[in-house]
């Protein structure tokens, strides 16, 4: 009845299921292994990849690192500022190559240069805030055009002002012998407080003259007619100095060479390169500022004999000299004021008409 | 109290099409015996400064108060006879009195309190202090411009004001009279206890003073250690220290 079938009717029923069954399990099977091939390979290329990755980095940092700071010089050229731009690339390539080695271990060592690179998201900021980082305050090329260190440098002096500081001291010690202390006294007394010195640099000054043979110690005490009282308050002996015939042939030649000239460094100039036009209203406040700041320098001159009265009074030369040299400090801070009038004059006119600004570019 | 007080003191004036603010919140006080200085470039207000201060000109905005009393509040009649005994004005455009001798004309404030010979010879040692003896007898077209300063300013002094306020009396002096001029005012100044205000265009003119300030577009800037927060009693100190040296 039933007609026999390749298949087979008693046998094709269950085969067919068991066909349909087992034709399923292997297509899921298939599958299955495909996928947790294609997860495992996937997985491994990606590791790969990323040890690779990784393994580059480090190769790539420690052959830079090597090769003689590539990496640490490329951040610095990437100089966006534009006033600064020519004269930090210009310096920034000649420090770069006369970097050691040894300096960039010390400076990983200690932190220092690596923190930037990582930490800083900004492209802008990072270079600036490496270069300021990464090359020590002695750097000569950051004392000059930036001048990092300018107020602490203004109250302890330059090279130049220790050097005037010690024929100062030359010269007062052949008008006269005496003591560090008197030292300081006659010189605020003849040169006048525009100075500002510390007194900490006279004695300096003595040591170095010692060193130097120009001046040397009384011993305290072998001079009877001293005009000084030799014993401190406490009673501590003092030392008191005199000028030897060297030092005064130095002193000699001091006084006949020309002089140099202090560089004129103020906070407000650095303030007003660095500003920006929308900075103009803080700015022509900060001019008051200053102007108050030279009125009350000024008022320290104020009652003293003034210049001209003592040209119509006849007095002796010291006293003449000493007023010149206060008087100069009164020029100064007068020419100072005038300055500041006609740069205020003149950024209220911009504020008042910004288009100028930009027509100039 | 202080003798002079300006809070707030604004002014402007139209110029042309223009609106030139000539004082921009002055703030100042003074004291009898105080010789106040003051340091502008022209046009930085320092003669509108002064007009308002004498009650000539009436301020824009803030308070002028003279020993205590809103000038503002008084009449324009007290106003102008305290221009002619309590406040005594220097101005750079001197004039006189028409037809009298220099030193009739100095004498004049006097004629009335004591004899003409006594005002005379007042008004002689007066012109002889601020160094213009030989100006008594000439007439005004005769005399120099630094000679027209002192002669107004003796003018101002022999009245013995409480307050004086000079504009520039030290304009067209040379170094000798302009040290004898600050010598008058100041010795005035300490001496009589009159309260000066002064003012000049450059600043070593101006050391000899008490105190020392800046007028610049109409502002007033003065030296730190007078901005409120510091010691008060600095600038007095300071002027002390001054005196002696």
């Amino acid at each position: 009845m039933k007609p026999p079938t390749a298949d087979g009717q008693p046998a094709g029923a269950p085969p067919v299921g068991c066909v349909e069954a087992g034709a399923a399990p292997p297509v899921a099977c298939v599958v299955v292994c495909v996928v947790v091939v294609v997860v495992v390979a996937g997985a491994v290329v990606v590791c790969t990849v990323v040890v690779a990755v990784v393994a580059a980095v480090v190769i790539g940092v420690l052959a830079c690192v090597v090769t003689g700071g590539g990496v640490s010089v490329a951040p610095l050229s990437l100089e966006p500022l534009e006033p600064q731009a020519p004269t930090a690339s210009a310096t920034s390539r000649p420090s770069g190559s006369a970097r050691t080695r040894g300096s960039i271990w010390m400076m990983l060592a200690s932190g220092v240069g690596g923190t930037p690179r990582g930490g800083q998201p900004e492209p802008v900021a990072s270079p600036t805030r490496l270069r300021y980082a990464r090359v020590p305050g002695a750097s000569q090329w950051v004392g000059r055009s930036f001048e990092l260190r300018f107020p602490v440098e203004r109250r302890q002096g330059g090279a130049n002002d220790t050097m005037s500081v010690k024929y100062a001291v030359l010269g007062l010690l052949a008008q006269r012998r005496g003591y560090g202390y008197d030292l300081v006294q006659r010189f605020e007394e003849q040169v006048g407080p525009a100075w500002q010195l510390n007194a900490g640099a006279i004695y300096v000054a003595l040591d170095k003259l010692e060193q130097e043979g120009l001046v040397k110690p009384l011993v305290a005490g072998d001079g009877a007619d001293q005009p000084v009282r030799r014993r401190t308050a406490r009673g501590a002996p003092r030392v008191i100095y005199e000028a030897t015939p060297q030092g005064l042939e130095r002193f000699e030649d001091w006084m006949a060479t020309g002089s140099s000239m202090a560089p004129l460094r103020e906070e407000l100039h650095l303030k007003l390169a660095l500003s920006q036009p929308r900075n103009l209203a803080r700015l022509i406040e900060l001019t008051y500022e200053q102007e108050e700041a030279c009125l009350e320098r000024l008022e320290q001159h104020r009652g003293g004999t003034a210049f001209d009265d003592l040209l119509a009074s006849a007095q002796p030369w010291p006293a003449v000299a000493s007023v010149m040299v206060r008087d100069a400090e009164v020029a100064h801070l007068q020419a100072t004021v005038h300055w500041l009038r006609s740069i205020r004059e003149a950024m209220r006119w911009l504020q008042e008409r910004p288009e100028a600004l930009r027509s100039r570019g | 109290m202080a003798l002079l007080s300006l809070d707030g003191v604004t002014k402007r004036y139209a110029r042309g099409y223009r609106e030139v603010e000539a004082l921009a919140g002055v703030g100042l006080e003074v004291e009898a015996g105080d010789f106040v200085a003051i340091w502008g470039a022209s046009r930085s207000g320092k003669t509108t400064l002064l007009r308002v201060a004498a009650g000539i000109e009436a301020p824009d905005g803030g308070r002028v108060a003279f020993d205590g009393h809103d000038l503002a509040a008084r009449s324009r009649r007290t106003r102008a006879r305290l221009l002619l005994t309590d406040i005594g004005c220097v101005w750079q455009t001197g004039r006189i009195t028409r037809g009298l001798s220099v030193l009739d004309h100095v004498a004049l404030p006097r004629f009335k309190q004591s004899s003409h010979a006594q005002a005379r010879g007042e008004a002689h040692d007066v012109l002889e202090r601020v160094g213009v003896p030989q100006a008594a007898g000439a007439r005004w077209h005769e005399l120099t411009d630094g000679e027209r300063t002192r002669v107004a300013l003796a003018h101002a002094l022999i009245r013995r004001p409480r307050l004086l306020l000079a504009d520039e009396p030290t304009a067209n002096l040379n170094m000798i009279e302009r040290e004898q001029v600050l010598g008058v005012l100041r010795s005035v100044a300490d001496e009589a206890g009159v309260a000066i205000v002064m003012t000049a265009p450059d600043a070593p003119n101006l050391l000899q003073s008490h105190r020392l300030m800046s007028l610049d577009g109409g502002r007033l800037i003065k030296p730190r250690s007078e901005q409120p927060g510091t010691l008060i009693d600095f600038p007095r100190a300071g002027r002390r220290a001054g005196r002696s040296g």
